[in-house]
């Protein structure tokens, strides 16, 4: 068996698969949390805002 | 000393992100005038990978400001109002989306002082060309949409007079009247640049990998959906940071399903392209085949971004998140949306141009090229991005636009 290319299938998953969801989901879930805890203001002062 | 450092880091976030930024802008600087001064020698881009990362980075940028200007098009067409607040969003995304991707590809032309050819010497049977002229109409639409933001800015009458501002504010308002105009053109031209990118694949000489005539309909199709779901993804950031809200979390999760939509018909296409490939033997294409979906270096990216994770992942988070009104799940899809766009691209191109024709070594010798990006490449590439966060991270600060409404406690 080669190794050098087991370990380098492993740093890809890792680095490549893993870390990226990781920061995603946590990056997700700090948002929810936030959004979780607020509303968002009538519509028509957010269409003004654009005017 | 170090802890004062930190103590003005925490007090003043915005400005240390942005002189943070500037590390990768300034060694983007440094790789950029390399390549401009001493050429391509500098990269490990070589006549057998002649398209590398920049080039994945161009179709990146590019597929993302397609599909946010899709997406704004489609609210004033559709007469959307309530689209209205995103759609300002996305055209700002796609100017900075086009801004980045031609500043990917003035380094890559090799001949940077001579961008202005395809504009006079007309190759009207090349897909290049085509490429060129469109997105030059296209980003001179998009500038004059954004035209009547960024007249609102204020340090414009600081800097101008009063007047000025006063004349510059009057035109936006009379641009913007037209936007229904610019949204038909503009839908025109990004489809054309967008489809004939798409196309380029299907003709690089001696290259049949990705040779599929379905190919600009899937470039199109791609980035509409990644786009709509990079602009939720983008605004959902913006107001988290800023605390602040722009856009109503009901039209977010409603474009959020849009995106999920879109990638549903975009996989549903590629099933069947897929199947349809396989029916019978075609020379390049079915060996390409194989090599996407087996080898090392294109399985993972291919199964687990582009259709797994990126693809069906992407596309059930997107459309769950409307009806469990879940923000981190709308956060997750369109996170995943934009990394199967990326995956995409990166093999789209790679197999074009690193991959060869046939296994026979005397036909295509060397077999394989190993393209790997040098410091140069990644320099560029990491440059263009830390300035277009920049210059979007101050356009969310400064352009009264986004300034946006402060948020309602939940009431329990």
């Amino acid at each position: 068996m080669d190794f050098s290319v087991v370990i380098q299938e492993v740093l890809v998953v890792v680095f490549g698969v893993g870390l990226p969801l990781v920061v995603l989901l946590w990056l997700a879930v700090q948002m929810g949390v936030w959004y979780d805890a607020h509303e968002d203001p009538p519509f028509s002062e957010l269409e003004g805002e654009q005017e | 000393m170090l802890q004062d450092i930190a103590r003005r880091a925490r007090a003043n976030p915005f400005w240390t992100m942005a002189a943070l930024l500037l590390v990768p802008i300034a060694f983007g600087a440094y790789a950029g005038f390399r390549v401009l001064t001493e050429g391509l020698v500098v990269t490990n881009l070589r006549d057998l990978a002649p398209w590398g990362q920049w080039i994945v980075a161009d179709l990146t940028f590019s597929g993302l400001a397609a599909g946010a200007f899709a997406f704004s098009a489609l609210a004033y067409l559709l007469r959307r109002d309530r689209f209205r607040p995103m759609a300002q969003m996305a055209v700002f995304i796609a100017l900075l989306g086009d801004g980045g991707a031609m500043l990917a590809l003035l380094m890559d032309i090799g001949q940077p002082i001579r961008f202005w050819h395809p504009w006079v010497y007309w190759q009207r049977g090349s897909m290049l060309w085509l490429v060129t002229i469109s997105i030059s109409i296209y980003f001179g639409i998009v500038l004059l949409e954004v035209f009547p933001t960024v007249a609102g800015l204020p340090l414009i009458g600081r800097v101008l007079g009063r007047r000025v501002h006063g004349a510059l504010q009057g035109l936006g308002h009379w641009l913007h009247r037209l936007a229904p105009v610019f949204a038909l053109v503009g839908m025109v031209f990004y489809m054309t640049h967008q489809s004939s990118l798409g196309a380029t694949y299907g003709v690089v000489a001696g290259r049949a990998a990705p040779f599929h005539t379905t190919m600009p309909i899937f470039f199109i199709v791609s980035s509409t959906a990644a786009g709509i779901a990079f602009t939720v993804m983008m605004t959902l950031l913006v107001q988290w940071l800023g605390r602040r809200v722009l856009v109503p979390r009901e039209v977010l999760f409603e474009a959020g399903q849009m995106a999920g939509a879109i990638l549903l018909v975009y996989l549903y296409m590629r099933f069947w392209d897929a199947s349809v490939s396989a029916y019978g033997y075609t020379p390049g294409l079915s060996e390409a085949q194989i090599t996407l979906t087996t080898s090392d270096k294109f399985a993972i990216p291919f199964w687990v971004w582009e259709m797994g994770l990126g693809g069906l992942g992407a596309a059930i988070f997107l459309l769950w998140a409307r009806m469990r009104r879940s923000i981190s799940m709308l956060a997750v899809g369109a996170g995943l949306a934009i990394a199967g766009l990326v995956a995409n691209r990166w093999n789209t191109t790679m197999l074009a141009f690193t991959e060869p024709l046939t296994d026979n070594p005397p036909v295509t010798d060397p077999l394989v090229v190993n393209y790997v990006p040098n410091a140069m490449e990644w320099g560029v590439t990491l440059g263009v991005l830390a300035a277009l966060s920049l210059v979007f991270a101050l356009g969310m600060r400064y352009l009264p636009a986004f300034k946006g409404k402060a948020p309602r406690a939940a009431e329990e």
